[in-house]
């Protein structure tokens, strides 16, 4: 996003429109919602025919696990926006310091996931195994549902990360910048829609037992 | 370089410490929200739950990009 002279005194002029960008950016976000959107209303037909049964089945899941994730996420939230204070004050390493920061909990995040799923799996309880499938709807159906929005969540993390490596990239070569930053903000949008998503699975999946 | 700068947000600017209180206040919401799971309000647990949740968006959302 240089300007280049075309001749010597002649000036061309680059369009840069971040206004823009960030609507661009959260027009993306709404379709996340969507996708999204549409397996929370599956969830909410699911929750509603077999209440019991989802009640029965989430006591499998451990809160801890939950809140520690979800305290991770907030505070890897509160990292990424730091790093976006930083770049506007021109404090560049503090801004690489923060991104790298945020980088550090999304891996502990998912750390803390992989732990989880394998807890899980290692009991036996996984699509199509055959200890899950001896419980009753209700069970089969929470945990297809466990499986399948943790782990869309989880793929939004590993996006995320490498949506910010990136930027972290562009902030270590002078791309982003005091002048240019608009970059760093959509990605901290996208850090942001992610970790509010975990806000709404972490209650519905791990606290209604 | 004829790059104008008008795309700045220089009202927008909050600091450092605006953020880490809106953090300190999730985090609270957070503990709140699983302190009142512990309660067994039968329906409604899952609905307050929810509902702290929106409150944590809503407010998370507008402390970051309100002006």
């Amino acid at each position: 996003m240089s300007t280049t002279s075309s001749a010597p005194g002649v000036e061309t002029h680059v369009h840069r429109d971040d206004e823009g960008s960030r609507l661009g950016m959260w027009l993306f976000l709404f379709t996340e919602l969507l996708l999204f959107g549409g397996m929370f209303l599956v969830y909410a037909v699911y929750k509603f025919t077999y209440t019991e049964q989802f009640h029965l089945a989430a006591k499998e899941l451990n809160t801890l696990f939950g809140a520690l994730n979800t305290i991770i996420l907030l505070t890897s939230s509160l990292t990424m926006v730091l790093a976006i204070v930083a770049i506007k004050r021109g404090q560049k390493y503090l801004s690489l310091f923060f991104q790298l920061m945020t980088l550090a909990m999304a891996v502990g995040f998912l750390v803390n996931k992989y732990f989880e799923w394998m807890a899980k799996i290692s009991h036996g309880i996984y699509p199509g195994s055959e200890q899950l499938l001896e419980k009753s709807n209700g069970e089969i159906l929470f945990f297809g549902l466990y499986y399948v929005m943790t782990g869309l969540h989880g793929l939004h993390i590993v996006i995320g990360m490498a949506v910010i490596a990136y930027m972290t990239w562009f902030t270590w070569k002078d791309k982003i910048n005091q002048d240019q930053y608009v970059r760093l903000e959509s990605a901290g949008l996208y850090w942001h829609l992610v970790d509010i998503i975990w806000i709404f699975l972490f209650p519905l999946f791990y606290l209604i037992s | 370089m004829s790059e104008h700068n008008t795309n700045d947000h220089k009202n927008h600017d909050h600091g450092y410490g605006h953020y880490i209180l809106i953090w300190f206040a999730l985090l609270i919401l957070t503990g709140l929200t699983v302190a009142v799971a512990g309660i067994n309000f039968g329906n409604l647990t899952i609905i307050t739950a929810l509902a702290i949740a929106s409150v944590k968006s809503f407010f998370g959302v507008k402390g970051i990009y309100a002006p």
